[in-house]
């Protein structure tokens, strides 16, 4: 192989295959060689196989087996693959946020926070936010199958989400560890640091529908150059 | 003399190639290149340190957490940061269960197949098999119904023609010296591996949320908190599921593993004279045994010169630098340098062949790795390194009582 140079081999394969699974974010969206200032041009395959049919996106770094074998799966049974999202991620595994299918997010909606590592918050499994946690505008199942035979994840561990299924995530999800701007539901220039418990405990759950949608969406489209859109939401055969 | 290539090498992460030069059967010089340049270096430029260790670690998934912990240390260094005790206990139990999974790995599955052919295990006996494992090891599953079992399953596989990861190997080389029975008492473990390494790895999962790419590290501490009267923290029952995971690897390491290493050895032992390296040593050293900035390690670090075992020099890390005079890259100050890492420069600079190529350029740049030294010599590191350093009297006399790592 040593007289064909990757990226033909990729334009090849791919370029001629009825679909191709890209697995993990670099596969899909560029991942870490493509964090700025990529120094090396590095793309994902949406961008680097130009005429790409039926391209799957099982973003994440690193990809959850648990959903390529679902992907299959789903091939397998219905002979016609998934319906997928704008990033052209299945559905049924990037159908919704972290932050709305999280173990914590009780926590969120009465207004309880971890404010310091260790603090006693931090050990009662608090909500993640005010650490920096990108569940909200994250997309993906990882609340529902977790990792590892469903061992655990990394909200579990304490740490917050750092957004690794996003595109570009290695620049817009960062500092891992500064919150998301404005707290969702108080207006835009609201300050989560200095809204009390008291006050996020009575419209929590009111603006959890619905704020967090939008400010997925906002961040979504400013951070990403869109692919190519399909013809049609379903796959070919 | 011909010149043998080998591009990618396989069964390792990420993309060495290798250019050796062959004369009468014997290899007289070789040449090794990196393929490969991602600029991790560049990237970490003008971000937040708390976030380094995240973007390092994925310098490699399958030694995952090194590079992280690497960062954090360098970091913590930088700040003068000391971590609290619990931290370093489950920074060592991480670190200590990514060398355990990761040596059953790669001796089965990245290893093995250079010792074991595949082929010659479809025409073993399942009973003289049965009777070679019991006399090893008392692993239960050594009955002659379980391999035959997995002879069957083996021989369907072939069949079919789909060998999958085992396709275009050598199977059949009369370089393969292991009898039949022995191939495929290999092979069933070989499949065993696979389930171990997994189910052990929870060990990840559990400190860490998710093997590859663990998430529970930060600068100063880790994520994970420890609580044993919380249900969201390390607890009792944590405690009990960790211990419970060890007892089962440990089980398949002592009765698999090392009867399978000292089995499969004995039927190569020449080849150790194969491939020496430069003779030099280094081991840095693990598993930090207090909470003070420099701080006793159980595995000891040094430096052995000259394959002599029996003078040990303290490791220094101001000694280490890395030279780019075979590499893609420019120094401000020429080829001539060397950098320690603390100075390093990364300025990527391709002038090698226009690929496709068949062949580099070997007299002149040929690489993406920096060359580096210690004390401007050559050396070896990894886990012969760290096992002579451990194994040198020197060291001996000062340490633990210690059988295994």
């Amino acid at each position: 192989m040593h007289d064909r140079r990757a990226i033909d081999i990729a334009r090849e394969v791919c370029g001629s295959a009825s679909a191709t699974i890209a697995i993990g974010t670099c596969a899909a969206f560029g991942g870490i060689p493509a964090a700025g200032p990529n120094p090396t041009g590095a793309l994902g395959v949406s961008d680097a196989v130009p005429g790409v049919k039926n391209l799957i996106n099982l973003s994440a770094c690193p990809a959850n087996v648990e959903n390529l074998t679902a992907l299959l799966v789903h091939y397998l049974t219905f002979k016609r693959w998934p319906a997928l999202d704008q990033y052209r991620r299945p559905l049924f595994a990037y159908g919704k946020s972290i932050h709305d299918g999280c173990e914590r997010r009780a926590h969120y909606d009465a207004g309880q926070y971890v404010e310091e590592w260790g603090d006693a918050g931090h050990r009662e499994g608090y909500c993640l936010y005010k650490m920096g946690c990108k569940g909200p505008v994250t997309f993906q199942n990882c609340p529902h199958i977790k990792w590892n035979g469903g061992t655990n994840w990394p909200i579990g561990c304490g740490h917050p989400c750092i957004g690794c299924s996003e595109p570009n995530f290695w620049d817009t999800m960062t500092p891992f560890y500064r919150h998301l701007p404005g707290a969702p539901g108080f207006g835009a220039a609201s300050d989560l640091d200095k809204i009390g418990a008291m006050a996020v405990a009575g419209v929590g759950a009111a603006f959890a529908a619905h704020g967090l949608i939008q400010i997925a969406k906002r961040v979504g489209e400013n951070r990403y150059a869109p692919v190519t859109p399909p013809a049609k939401e379903e796959g070919d055969r | 003399m011909s010149r043998v290539i080998v591009d990618p090498v396989t069964r390792i992460e990420g993309h060495l190639r290798i250019e050796a030069e062959v004369d009468g059967g014997a290899v007289r010089d070789a040449w090794s290149s990196s393929t490969m340049f991602r600029g991790i270096e560049l990237i970490l430029k003008g971000r937040d340190p708390r976030d380094a260790w995240a973007l390092t670690q994925r310098i490699c998934g399958v030694c995952t957490t090194v590079h992280a912990i690497a960062s954090i240390r360098a970091v913590e260094n930088a700040i003068g940061a000391a971590p609290p005790p619990n931290v370093r206990l489950l920074r060592n139990l991480i670190i200590a269960a990514q060398c355990v999974q990761d040596h059953v790995v790669h001796f089965y599955h990245l290893h093995a197949l250079d010792w074991v052919d595949i082929v010659s295990a479809l025409s073993a006996d399942p009973a003289k098999t049965s009777a070679l494992a019991q006399s090893i090891s008392d692993w239960p599953l050594s009955s002659p119904t379980y391999f035959t079992g997995v002879r069957d399953r083996i021989k369907a596989f072939v069949e079919r023609g789909q060998l999958g990861p085992l396709a275009n190997a050598y199977w059949g080389h009369p370089a393969y010296r292991l009898p039949a029975e022995a191939n495929l008492m290999a092979v069933a473990h070989y499949l065993e591996a696979l389930d171990w390494q997994r189910e052990f790895i929870k060990m990840h999962a559990v400190l860490g949320g998710k093997n590859p790419h663990l998430q529970s590290f930060l600068v100063g501490g880790m994520s994970t908190p420890i609580d044993p009267n919380s249900q969201s923290a390390i607890n009792a029952g944590t405690i009990a599921e960790l211990k419970q995971l060890v007892a089962k690897a440990r089980d398949f390491v002592v009765r698999v593993y090392i009867p399978d290493l000292l089995a499969v050895a004995a039927a190569y032992k020449d080849w150790a004279g194969h491939g020496k390296g430069v003779g030099n040593y280094l081991a840095y050293g693990e598993y930090p045994d207090d909470d003070t900035t420099a701080p006793a390690l159980f595995l000891k670090g040094g430096v052995i010169r000259g394959r002599d075992l029996s003078k040990i020099a303290p490791f220094d890390p101001g000694k280490v630098t890395e030279y780019v005079a075979h590499s893609w890259y420019d120094y401000q100050q020429g080829d001539a340098v060397a950098l320690h890492p603390s100075k390093g420069e990364t300025l990527p600079n391709y002038t090698g062949p226009a690929p496709p190529y068949e062949r580099l350029d070997t007299d002149k740049k040929h690489s993406w790795l920096k060359s580096p030294r210690y004390d401007d010599e050559p050396m070896e590191v990894g886990p012969l390194a760290r096992m002579l350093v451990r194994m040198s009297p020197a060291i001996r006399a000062s340490g633990p009582s210690w059988t295994a790592c």
